[in-house]
């Protein structure tokens, strides 16, 4: 079967690992990474790519030294290879102008300020994998253990 | 190493079968085309219950390796002259199968039912339908069950299901946290599904596979089919209302289901909705114009591919897989078929010996058991062949209503294997939906496929003494 | 008046000074302190300062109060306005500011050198313009003084209200912290006792996950995840969880097989240790920021003897640790004597220094970042140095970085650079110290100079 991946990005090592904890539900169905620099996120993204997997979400922190996490989406927003990609921004701290940004130019799907509910984060995960699956055409009865329902219903046809 | 039987089997058992000399089958005269189809057939139920492959991807395979091994334009040695070699097959049947008249009776309906969601017809009508029943639990899950199961005669289970189930999300989101009524709701609507499937030819594959067998004197038109499949379907799901609403009573008293929408009135709506009723009459009334329901089931794929109603980026979302899964089926029976296996293969056995009832019951329960664990349709293809042979073959099945109620009791029983959330993909969303667990989905599911097959062998019992078989 | 007059005016000054003012009996001599002017009285004479100085001072309102206005210095002309504009009424109350000679002329002056220079009024109209002009360049000064002035009132009262909110909110913050931190550490306590004495092999992973250096990042964990997948057969969320606790397979293999079938179960104690050590660090990392905060309001921090320079150094750079993963800081620690000084203050200095520095080196590619910091006593003083090999500070910003709101960085909050150097700057020259800085494009140098006397705390 396919591997689908997750993709978290955090400069803070300590917040990184707190957003995986949050999503090991979802560890059975898909490969979770972890990144600590949008540079680092890029080159991964461009292996995976390369591996012929699927980068089904990101989910980035904004502040981060180098360059941002919004920066960051929308050169993933841009590249043709991860169009599908759904993005969530989570973020302790984005000015106005950059969640304007975020929201026009990097087309995040959700955006999620810390200090986030865990339980909300896997949720909303789940239903943007959802959707990346069904639009994607892959297998979503062997997961539905981790798809989220509604999502689903609304979805198919 | 678990995972790697999966793999493993339908590869070597097949090769065993193949590596064999002809004189260690218990068939007589058994030919090597026999042999090959038999290695082709335990294949093909390998990968359909194990499932290494996506089962339309078994059925694909099927084909080819037909027409490799046992077709007159086959790998050259193949068909090397033997005296042992039998009967060929014209690779033109084999292919032909990938356009059958029952896939093009399927690609209407499925034309049919896109067209009708494109135009939210369905979601409309469900509105509508859906007034009378009032705002009281018990009544709602009624209607509910009642449009689940209509739709699912002419659209597929799973699609409806889904939208059903989008429906009933938030009603159930509202609900009280223990309120077993939850689950009563969520069960209906996969039962219904199921369920309705049985009511019409294009309900569910399944019903297709067996109309491949009903030809000739045995034929059974869209109308017929409908004559006793709809009551058989009011019948169960009022059993499977009753069932539900005891076991899992709401607590609340009242619910409220919102659906959004106005009928279109576009002119292209209007088309969907005509083209829609018309079908349907033309295929109720059978014979009276001339055409089959073959025939009317391309009228729509005409009409809708006319008038833009189903675009070419339409055409690409349509289910390809059902409609290969039902070939592979189609061409498994064409081999056993015409290389004679079947027919031997069950005169190899002394079936005679057995009592008629005992086969009837006998093979419904087997393809109630494996539907329960594996595709319906993949089910019916493996079973449909051999029992269609078996029952011409038994001379005493004839007091029971011959050939024809055997391959009823086979399709319903195929349709009624709804106890696990494997066994069907309507059972899988509703079981996602996180409100029903496997226990309670197990009692409902096997009640009802007992009482369904019961009340299979009532109603083909029925039609033998009214002499409709 | 204020500023010496150009050739032009000079030449005219000390022309008409030989014309006008060099009459024995028209020349006075003032004492420091006595009145020449009074505002509002008549006046029918030019002066002309010979020697000392004349200060002007004007009241605003009758019986109020006399306001400074200006001094002026030889040349230079009094009593312009009075004479020129036929008003003959002093402005301004003048005082001779030092003892004082003058020479004056008064309407009866008869003109001299008319054919050449024109009538009087003519040959003093350069003499007039100059003094206009003068006034007004001053009055242009005090107002630009004055808004200057309010701005940095203003700045103050902004930071002394951030200051205020920073005290009150870090005092419950504290609270708040206390309470996770002290409850979190009775936690692990109790897990890794319960753990011990029920679960002695679990025990092992979870004290090693607590144990754990910091944090591996997460290139290397992958590589390595990779090296475990392929030499043990393992799939690949399993290789990552090894590469995190070991650093090569051969560790593992040494185990044997059963440590491999119980590998997720170990992982998840281990993390669970890791976790906790996690937990720590972000409480540590809070109460930093909360500290720097702090000072930027309060500044209360106490001063007490036996503070080491290097010991406030290294925490710092544990408080950094995790920030400054990628840069190689290199430590040349020098024997310092030890001082009368609040501990947290001079963390804070260094966070901030060492953070400046990362930041800079962050802020372009550099294949080899490096931080190094030295310290060093050199007769009276301590001295530390902070270098990076970053881009250098740009020279038109030279000037700001140690303006409160200054901040490399973009649109965030960076208490780091953004209040950092400013807050920095203060406590060392609290310390009666100093901060230097130099900076070219690949050597960016902080120095500190500290002198010990004053804070060996004898005095």
């Amino acid at each position: 079967m396919e591997t689908i991946n997750i993709i978290c990005v955090d400069d803070q090592r300590e917040v990184l690992s707190a957003v995986v904890r949050d999503l090991a539900p979802l560890a059975d169905h898909f490969n979770i990474e972890e990144c600590e620099s949008a540079a680092e996120c890029e080159e991964l993204m461009d292996e995976l790519d390369a591996d012929g997997e699927h980068v089904a979400l990101v989910i980035s922190d904004h502040v981060m030294p180098l360059k941002t996490g919004v920066q960051l989406l929308t050169e993933i927003a841009d590249d043709p290879r991860f169009r599908e990609v759904k993005k969530i921004l989570l973020t302790g701290l984005a000015t106005h102008a950059d969640t304007i940004k975020a929201v026009n130019q990097a087309h995040i799907d959700h955006y999620l300020e810390k200090a986030w509910d865990g339980e909300e984060l896997l949720h909303i995960s789940k239903q943007l994998l959802t959707e990346y699956i069904v639009s994607q055409g892959l297998d979503y009865q062997s997961r539905l253990a981790v798809l989220d329902a509604p999502t689903l219903y609304k979805l198919i046809q | 190493m678990k995972q790697y039987f999966k793999y493993l089997f339908p590869i070597l058992i097949p090769g065993i079968i193949l590596s064999l000399p002809l004189s260690w089958f218990p068939i007589e005269n058994i030919t090597l085309a026999e042999q090959r189809i038999i290695a082709i057939f335990v294949l093909a139920a390998l990968c359909w219950v194990l499932e290494p492959i996506p089962i339309y991807a078994t059925s694909v395979l099927i084909i080819v390796l037909e027409l490799l091994f046992v077709s007159d334009k086959g790998l050259w040695f193949t068909q090397q002259a033997s005296p042992d070699l039998g009967i060929l097959l014209s690779y033109k049947d084999i292919m032909a199968t990938f356009a059958s008249p029952i896939i093009m009776l399927f690609l209407g309906g499925f034309f049919l039912a896109m067209a009708a969601t494109k135009y939210r017809l369905d979601v409309n009508l469900a509105r509508v339908l859906l007034k009378p029943f009032g705002q009281q639990p018990k009544y709602v899950m009624l209607g509910l069950m009642m449009i689940t199961a209509v739709f699912s005669m002419f659209m597929s289970n799973t699609a409806t299901t889904a939208m059903m189930l989008a429906i009933l999300t938030p009603v159930l989101a509202v609900f009280a946290k223990d309120d077993l009524g939850k689950v009563g709701f969520a069960l209906a609507i996969p039962v219904a599904a199921n369920v309705g499937g049985i009511g019409t030819p294009i309900g569910t594959p399944p019903n297709a596979i067996a109309l491949k067998y009903l030809v000739g004197d045995k034929l059974i038109t869209f109308g017929e089919w409908m004559a006793f499949g709809v009551p058989f379907v009011i019948i169960l799901l009022a059993v499977s209302w009753f069932m539900l609403s005891r076991l899992f009573p709401a607590d609340t008293d009242k619910i409220e289901l919102t659906i959004k929408g106005r009928f279109l009135k576009t002119p292209q709506a209007i088309v969907v909705y005509c083209t829609f009723t018309l079908t349907i009459l033309l295929w109720l009334m059978g014979g009276i114009h001339g055409m089959n329901a073959y025939v009317v089931a391309l009228l729509p794929v005409a009409v809708f591919s006319v008038t833009k109603i189903i675009t070419k980026e339409d055409l690409k979302k349509i289910s390809w897989d059902v409609l290969w899964l039902v070939s592979g089926g189609i061409a498994l029976g064409l081999g056993l078929e015409k290389t004679g296996l079947a027919a031997n293969a069950v005169a190899a056995i002394p079936f005679g010996d057995y009592s008629p009832l005992v086969i009837i019951v006998g093979s419904s329960v087997l393809c109630l058991l494996m539907a329960n664990f594996m595709s319906h349709t993949a089910t019916a293809n493996l079973l449909m062949p051999i029992v269609a042979a078996l029952g011409l073959s038994m001379h005493s099945l004839l007091p029971y209503g011959g050939q024809v109620a055997l391959i009823l009791c086979v399709t319903f029983a195929a349709s009624l294997g709804m106890s696990l959330p494997i066994s069907t993909p309507p059972n899988a969303l509703a079981h996602a939906s996180g409100h029903i667990n496997t226990k309670q989905m197990a009692k409902v599911g096997a009640s009802i496929g007992v009482i369904g097959l019961l009340m299979t062998f009532a109603m083909v019992y029925l039609l033998t003494v009214i002499g409709f078989i | 008046m204020h500023s010496d007059p150009s050739p032009e005016i000079a030449a005219t000054i000390s022309r008409l000074q030989r014309c006008y003012f060099n009459q024995p009996g028209r020349q006075i001599r003032l004492n420091k302190g006595e009145m020449l002017l009074e505002q509002g009285q008549a006046n029918e004479k030019l002066f002309l300062l010979l020697s000392g100085q004349l200060t002007a001072y004007y009241q605003v309102e009758p019986d109020g109060e006399f306001f400074e206005l200006n001094q002026s210095n030889p040349p230079s002309f009094t009593g312009v306005h009075s004479y020129f504009s036929g008003s003959y009424c002093a402005r301004f109350r003048v005082v001779a500011s030092k003892d004082s000679e003058l020479a004056y002329i008064d309407t009866h002056v008869e003109v001299k050198q008319e054919a050449e220079f024109g009538p009087l009024a003519q040959q003093f109209m350069p003499v007039i313009v100059n003094e206009l002009s003068q006034r007004q360049i001053l009055a242009i000064h005090a107002q630009v003084e004055h808004n200057l002035a309010q701005q940095r009132a203003m700045q103050a009262e902004k930071m002394s209200t951030i200051g205020q909110l920073a005290s009150g909110l870090s005092h419950e913050l504290n609270n708040a912290l206390g309470a996770i931190s002290g409850k979190s550490a009775y936690f692990e306590r109790f897990m890794d006792r319960h753990f011990e004495q029920h679960f002695p092999t679990q025990h092992h992973y979870f004290r090693a996950g607590l144990d754990s250096k910091q944090g591996l990042d997460s290139k290397l964990v992958r590589a390595r995840g990779k090296v475990f997948e392929q030499t043990l057969g393992v799939e690949r969320d399993q290789g990552k969880a090894l590469a995190r606790i070991f650093t090569h397979p051969d560790e593992v293999v040494a185990l044997g097989k059963s440590f491999l079938k119980r590998l997720d179960e170990f992982a998840d104690y281990w993390q669970l240790g890791r976790d906790f050590k996690e937990l720590k660090q972000a409480v540590n990392h809070a109460t930093g920021i909360i500290k720097s905060v702090r000072l930027l309001g309060a500044g209360d921090t106490e001063r007490k003897y036996g503070v080491d320079i290097n010991d406030t150094i290294n925490c710092a750079l544990d408080l950094m640790s995790s920030h400054c993963r990628s840069v190689d800081i290199r430590i040349q620690a020098g024997q310092l004597p030890l001082l009368c000084a609040s501990h947290a203050e001079w963390v804070q200095v260094w966070v901030s220094l060492i953070k400046n520095a990362y930041e800079a080196l962050l802020s372009q590619p550099n294949s080899a970042p490096m931080i190094r910091i030295k310290t060093l006593l050199s007769g009276h003083f301590i001295q530390v140095s902070i270098e990076d090999n970053g881009p250098g500070i740009a020279p038109n910003l030279m000037k700001s970085i140690f303006q409160p709101d200054m901040t490399t960085k973009k649109g965030g909050l960076s208490f780091g650079l953004g209040l950092g150097l400013s807050i920095s700057q203060r406590i060392i020259s609290s310390y009666q110290g100093e901060l230097e800085v130099a900076s070219q494009p690949g050597l960016t140098c902080f120095r500190v100079f500290l002198p010990i006397e004053v804070n060996n705390g004898n005095n």
